[in-house]
């Protein structure tokens, strides 16, 4: 066993080992955990001196054998994954051969990799700080290796200085090194996707209000709209098909159409306001938007439905900038659109139909037969519940003349239903409602628990927003689903969202969210523009070379202010004048090798030098006579500077004596 | 060197052949104003340099022998009733002399040895709720001897701390010895100055005017001490103070009216070892303490 090699490195390799692979485990292939207990097994092994290290004809056999068996497996998954499986091999099979400086070298490198690749899975705060706790690690690793006169407290102390110097250097990498393309794409992360979905049963949104996790977050540039026209629309369906909506076929070939590169265009009318959108990944490619939206230089497309796309899922944080116009009427609809959005199962549902029919012999404008059926909702018992009871066969039977019990998207799919069968077009949306607002951060955050399905009906030649829950809970739409059902809101969930009620929770959580917006905004989409804008805010119009320059200048004011701070010149006490004079003396004799001993006095060094150099005696003792009147007699001024006078000649003196 | 201190020095130097250091350094310390301890092993001369120091600057001089049998009365003196006027009579002991030497002070019991604690930091002592007040100036010059350390009570460290220095003699070199004994020694030990001199002189001393730069040193000193773990007992406030009259005290001596980090240097290590070492002598490894301290501490800086 080398000498270097000690217990708490082997302690500290498993650790990195450890925290390292697992904070990848998702995207790691189970085979390399076998291996890697087979590996750690193996080394604990030699440790305790039960087994022999494995010879290199050993370990060569060892990985190729993985390589191989590992790229079968992941080679499907992309060249991503693969070359990162490959590393991963290295940095478990590298617990084979741990046995020089070296390979702990080689270890702790290839785990810096990991933990760059780690970034690219994980971007939120807390995985943030742990993927610098996890550099941390290895670099702690690496100093205990060569640090090894040090007690564990200068270890220690040695790690956080060099951690926190290298935060404002590679903030300012952050900041101002120019940002080039992505070199190589990444791959598409196989994740479920979260946040609605592309068909909605009556249960469903039921489902996602149970969630507190974050959906999207805006900031508006013009003011935020009131909370009841807080309505993000995200998807439109059409078709109803044993209960369940879905998206017909002619939404789906448009989406096939703006896949290949075709535009809907809509005519603009009113004001526009803009605002931005930090969307939390949700593996999906529809966007909230509210009516009507278009994108600002992003690849978000709208569709004839006036729903906004992205061409590629969001699989990552990312912003949008958009421009809406709510004065603009969504007007769009052709002949099959308007088939579609009439058709209803042949049969079915026989109560509600004889219900329509009757209303439709009544002769009445299509806005007061909507209102009839408003009204119906608002006059009898119906009930708003995260937990309606289990419907039948005829699902809106049982609900209008059943249950009456039910949440949005039973009052949506009822009423939309109810519209069709009146022959008004109509159709539900899906999408987030209200969300809430912080006045002192400037954002509005939108969760799951504020999904949403409501309708649209095609009246006076347009598609009009109807809101059948808004006449039953009107609590949901004005001030959200806490509000409208306390009881019922996150009932089992264990998140802080529960306990908002204490205050200091509820700093703590606004805090939380405010930081997390920022991270948002100024770090995981910090982009090329931003960066522009910033740079050309703080130091005006600037190329993309004069930014190199500045890049430059930057990174050398740092490492100047570095170097300034640990030498502290502001410290170092200002030199009194004869002090300068002792000190100009004392170079003129340290390059004869006679040093100023610590703790001696001038005295002393002056008679120590009068023996050694005696044909400079007389000036030598008589200078220290001088600086000792100079220093430290209480005398007049007027003596003091004579003395100095006599002092500086007598140096000229002494200097041209020892040339 | 200043005029009227080398006559003192010389007509002791020629009592005690060849210790220049250890002389001024007494001398010092008794311009100074503080006590003296003279550590050697018998027959070095510890007796003979405090009688001389007594005999020079013209100060009365009584010797006291302390054994373990001394009672603090032996020093102090007594209350004795007179029946004649129906009263207590206090008979003043030996302390009441300008010049007190306790010769080999460590074979007291501790009791005795406290006995000194008060006369020597107050210079008066009390007795049966009575007060007197002991001769100006008023000095203790103690010996001890540091090897037969059997039946001894070692002085604790409040007792140490109120000598000024504590001296150590030495072997003379072999010059000196042999000049000793060829008879060169001065035996007829006269007074150089008197009282009123004395007093003048301590005057004089503490006229010595310390720079912000010297003071600042001292205090760095004295700081390093408290701050570094190497010494374990720190220097005290009244440590700092002796050192300054101290260097005062050499500063003066060697002609100047202002101090210098030398003088400092110079008296540091009679004025510190006791109060730095532990206790009953010298560090038994390598340099003394208060070397390693003056090395530490730039006088510069």
């Amino acid at each position: 066993m080398d000498l270097f090699f000690k217990r708490h490195h082997l302690l500290l390799i498993l650790l990195c080992y450890l925290a390292t692979t697992l904070s990848l485990s998702n995207q790691i292939h189970w085979l390399i955990f076998v291996l890697a207990v087979a590996c750690i097994g193996w080394r604990v092994g030699i440790y305790f001196g039960r087994l022999a290290a494995p010879s290199v004809m050993v370990n060569r056999v060892a990985a190729l054998l993985g390589a191989g068996v590992l790229m079968s497996v992941v080679f499907s998954q992309g060249l991503f994954s693969a070359m990162m499986h490959l590393i991963v091999l290295g940095y478990t099979l590298k617990f084979l051969e741990l046995s020089a400086r070296r390979d702990i070298n080689v270890f702790v490198c290839t785990g810096m990799v990991l933990i760059a690749v780690f970034f690219v899975f994980e971007t939120s705060v807390m995985m943030a700080l742990w993927g610098v706790l996890l550099a941390v690690l290895h670099l702690g690793l690496a100093l205990s290796l060569y640090a090894e006169h040090l007690s564990a407290k200068a270890q220690t102390r040695y790690l956080t200085k060099l951690v926190l110097i290298s935060f404002p250097l590679a903030l300012m990498l952050f900041v101002l090194l120019p940002r080039l393309p992505p070199m190589w794409k990444l791959p598409l992360q196989n994740q479920a996707t979260t946040g609605l979905s592309e068909t909605v049963n009556p249960g469903d949104i039921a489902e996602l209000s149970r969630s507190s996790a974050l959906a999207f977050r805006a900031s508006f540039a013009q003011g935020v709209p009131p909370a009841n026209e807080r309505y993000w629309r995200v998807m439109t369906m059409d078709q109803y098909v044993q209960g369940q909506w879905s998206q017909s076929e002619s939404i789906k070939s448009a989406v096939r159409l703006a896949e290949r590169g075709s535009r809907f265009n809509v005519e603009v009318a009113g004001t526009a306001q803009s605002y931005e959108l930090i969307l939390e990944p949700s593996f999906q490619t529809w966007l909230p938007s509210l009516a009507v939206s278009n994108g600002q230089n992003n690849r978000a497309n709208l569709l004839f439905n006036y729903t906004l796309r992205n061409d590629i899922p969001i699989t990552q944080r990312s912003m949008l900038r958009f421009s809406y116009f709510p004065d603009t009427p969504i007007r769009y609809l052709d002949r099959t659109m308007r088939q579609q959005n009439l058709l209803l199962p042949e049969s079915g549902n026989e109560q509600t139909r004889a219900w329509a029919a009757q209303l439709k012999q009544e002769n009445l404008s299509p806005q007061q037969q909507i209102s009839r059926v408003l009204q119906r909702y608002a006059g009898e018992n119906f009930r708003y519940t995260l937990r309606p009871p289990p419907l039948g066969q005829e699902q809106i039977d049982g609900f209008l003349f059943g249950s009456q019990a039910g949440f949005c998207v039973h009052y949506a799919s009822s009423f939309v239903y109810i519209m069709r069968l009146l022959e008004l077009p109509a159709r539900m949306v899906t999408g987030y409602q209200g969300g809430e607002w912080d006045g002192e951060g400037g954002f509005l955050t939108v969760r799951q628990y504020d999904a949403h399905a409501w309708a649209e009906v095609y009246v006076d030649g347009r598609w009009q927003r109807f809101d059948p829950t808004a006449f039953v809970a009107p609590d949901r739409v004005e001030s959200g689903l806490e509000s409208a059902l306390p009881n019922e809101f996150l009932a089992g969930d264990l998140s802080l969202i529960k306990f908002r009620s204490n205050a200091l929770v509820n700093q703590l959580y606004l805090t939380m969210a405010k930081f997390d917006y920022v991270w948002a905004v100024w770090v995981l989409n910090y982009d090329n523009q931003k960066q522009f804008d910033l740079i050309k805010r703080w130091f005006g119009d600037i190329d993309f070379f004069a930014q190199i320059w500045l890049f430059i200048g930057v990174f050398i004011a740092i490492i100047t202010l570095m170097v300034l701070w640990s030498l502290k010149p502001w410290q170092r006490p200002t030199l009194a004048r004869e002090d300068k004079l002792f000190m100009a003396l004392h170079g003129v004799f340290s390059k004869q090798g006679l040093e100023r001993l610590p703790g001696e006095t001038v005295t002393d060094y002056c008679l120590r030098i009068s023996l050694v150099s005696p044909k400079n005696a007389d000036q030598v003792m008589n200078f220290s006579r001088l600086y000792n009147r100079v220093k430290y007699a209480d005398q007049t001024s007027m003596q003091n500077e004579k003395d100095y006078l006599k002092l500086s000649l007598l140096l000229k003196l002494i200097r041209r004596r020892t040339k | 060197m200043r005029k009227n201190v080398s006559p003192i020095l010389s007509q002791l130097n020629q009592v005690i052949l060849g210790k220049e250091a250890q002389v001024e350094l007494a001398l010092v310390c008794l311009l100074a104003g503080g006590h003296l301890l003279i550590e050697d092993l018998p027959g070095m001369g510890k007796t003979t340099l405090a009688q001389g120091l007594a005999t020079t600057l013209g100060l009365s001089y009584h010797r006291v022998q302390f054994t373990s049998d001394m009672l603090p009365a032996d020093i102090l003196g007594v209350s004795i009733f007179d029946p004649q006027k129906q009263a207590f009579h206090f008979h003043k002991g030996p302390i009441f002399n300008q010049v007190l030497l306790a010769d080999e002070i460590n074979r007291a019991s501790p009791k005795t040895q406290s006995a000194l604690l008060e006369a020597m930091a107050e210079h008066q002592i009390s007795i049966d709720s009575e007060t007197y007040s002991l001769p100006e100036p008023f000095f203790v010059i103690a010996t001890q001897n540091p090897l037969d350390q059997a039946g001894t009570f070692p002085l604790p460290e409040s007792q140490l701390d109120r000598f000024m220095m504590r001296i150590e003699l030495g072997f003379p070199n072999m010059e000196a010895e042999l000049a000793m004994l060829q008879g060169k020694q001065f035996n007829q030990v006269s007074q150089v100055i008197d009282t009123a001199e004395l007093i003048s002189m301590q005057a004089q001393v503490r006229e010595v005017s310390a720079s912000a730069s010297v003071l600042n040193y001292l205090l760095r000193l004295v700081a390093e001490s408290r701050y570094n773990a190497t010494y374990p007992n720190p220097l005290s406030p009244r440590c700092s103070k002796t050192l300054l009259q101290a260097a005062k005290a050499k500063a003066w001596v060697a002609g100047r009216d202002y101090l210098l980090p030398d003088d400092v240097q110079a008296v540091f290590p009679a004025v510190t070892d006791h109060r730095l070492g532990v206790l009953g002598g010298a560090q038994s490894s390598g340099a003394a303490l208060s070397e390693t301290l003056l090395h530490a501490v730039d006088p510069l800086a």
